[in-house]
């Protein structure tokens, strides 16, 4: 068995048949640890509710491990559901998920101990509306079946962040449910360059065109905080949205504190976020909010050679320093 | 725009900046009266919710100060702060605010004169930019419920309905 498969020349069949040993050894494992009272619970995904949809889902009987699925849509981020958690847990992950675990340790939530990695090698998650637009699927309809029988997964059908992934397969696990698939070597130019496209887009343009670009983008913005929920990152017992004495973030839908709000969460990721796509995948209004955090992605890559979550014994970009660090925009 | 008068946001750290503003004070060294100065412990105390916070309530610029790299009376906090400070500068200006919004300096309780000049550059280089633009944050009165709401419809009376209704 092979999975040494180019993202661009994987159809729906063999999707199909990757999803289904995929599910297969991730129930199996699921079971095995559990029986064994190797871990208290076990965090992997179900099937959502609407067609092309995944939930987390939180197991702690053997009983229940046949739940457990593995498809292109699952897009959530499982490290987000270990963080302060004081029993043993698996957890199903695929690269990103295994960086952010490495983030939760290096950060002190959790304790490598406490954590079975179940490692799942990741061929990259469809977009969310993309796939729903190309394929006209309404929820209940008929046609679903036919058209997913249909679907093809190339690279334009991938969501954004996984079109630029660094890390595809786990960094650290206990078991792996599949031989590694191939990573992309990137180059720090290729990276620069290709990664950060919609950055440097933006970069580009005149000062008061990106305020009002990211005006623009962020009119539909509900507050509903979607994306602070679905990232791993943020674990604050009180967060800076909800600090009332100060209140530095209005809590309304005022353009400006919407602004601030963005502004702000996305700080709070800066020298953390493993682009891990999970903000956007859980937005309902499709707001392309790692916009910002791939800003401080950059920043952190360019002038610290920091990529997040890619190994246990360093430590985050804002928690170190060097004597000689930039300080040329310093009087 | 020779009459506008910025209004800028100083936050000094305690141990160094702020004695040097106490020197130059001291010292008589003329500098423009258009800083407020907020003092901190340290550099590292600063937080960027600070400077929104600053801009939201109609500071026209942000300048921060703290001691000399390697002078941290914590020994190393504005090592950190330094790299959070580029950060944040660059990520403001993603966010569109202008280059000359915002400034960062390093000044020793010694240097009075330094602390002098850097403040006329900071007031001047505001001064050139005109009153801030971006992350103002205002009550609604009644002349923006009416602009808000005649913005999709110029002949929209409904705004002006509610107000009178308000009224009577």
């Amino acid at each position: 068995m092979t999975m040494n498969i180019n993202q661009s020349d994987i159809n729906k069949k063999q999707i199909d048949i990757i999803n289904q040993q995929y599910t297969e050894k991730i129930r199996e494992s699921a079971k095995k640890v559990l029986l064994e009272k190797k871990v208290d619970v076990v965090i992997g995904f179900k099937n959502g509710t609407e067609p092309m949809t995944t939930e987390p889902c939180l197991i702690n009987k053997a009983s229940d491990a046949d739940k457990l699925i593995w498809n292109e849509h699952c897009r959530l981020n499982l490290a987000n559901y270990v963080k302060g958690r004081k029993d043993k847990a698996a957890v199903v992950a695929k690269g990103c998920d295994s960086r952010n675990l490495v983030n939760h340790i290096i950060e002190h939530q959790i304790k490598r101990e406490n954590l079975y990695i179940i490692g799942v090698p990741c061929n990259g998650m469809v977009d969310k509306s993309l796939n729903l637009k190309e394929l006209k699927v309404e929820a209940e309809s008929d046609t679903m079946q036919e058209n997913l029988d249909l679907f093809p997964i190339n690279r334009d059908m991938l969501q954004d962040n996984c079109k630029t992934c660094i890390k595809r397969n786990p960094v650290i696990f206990d078991e792996m449910i599949a031989e590694p698939v191939k990573e992309r070597e990137w180059t720090k130019e290729e990276k620069l360059k290709e990664s950060f496209e919609s950055v440097n887009k933006i970069e580009a343009m005149a000062e008061s065109d990106r305020w009002s670009f990211f005006n623009d983008m962020l009119s539909s913005c509900t507050r509903c905080y979607a994306c602070r929920n679905a990232c791993p990152l943020c674990y604050c017992p009180t967060c800076f949205v909800d600090e009332s004495r100060p209140q530095w973030v209005g809590k309304g839908t005022d353009l400006i504190d919407v602004r601030t709000y963005h502004f702000l969460r996305a700080f709070h990721c800066a020298g953390r976020c493993t682009d891990c796509g999970a903000c956007e995948a859980a937005c309902p209004m499709n707001i392309k909010v790692r916009l910002f955090t791939k800003k401080l992605d950059k920043e952190c890559f360019e002038n610290f050679g920091w990529e997040a979550g890619m190994s246990l014994d360093e430590r985050p970009p804002l928690d170190v320093y060097k004597v000689n660090d930039n300080a040329n925009f310093i009087r | 725009m020779s009459e506008f008068e910025p209004k800028i946001i100083t936050i000094l750290c305690n141990w160094c900046t702020y004695g040097a503003a106490d020197l130059a004070g001291v010292s008589r060294f003329q500098y423009p009266p258009n800083i407020r100065v907020i003092r901190v412990p340290c550099s590292g105390r600063v937080s960027p919710k600070m400077i929104l916070s600053a801009f939201h309530n109609g500071a026209d610029g942000v300048w921060i100060s703290g001691c000399h790299p390697g002078d941290c009376h914590y020994i190393t906090g504005n090592y950190y702060a330094r790299r959070k400070f580029m950060l944040l500068k660059n990520f403001l200006e993603y966010n569109g605010i202008e280059p000359g919004r915002i400034h960062f300096s390093w000044i020793s309780s010694a240097e009075g004169v330094k602390f002098a000049e850097v403040a006329r550059d900071v007031v001047e280089s505001v001064r050139q930019l005109g009153p801030a633009k971006y992350f103002i944050k205002k009550e609604l009165d009644d002349n923006d419920l009416c602009s808000c709401l005649n913005k999709s419809n110029p002949d929209n009376n409904l705004a002006k309905n509610i107000l009178e209704e308000q009224a009577a």
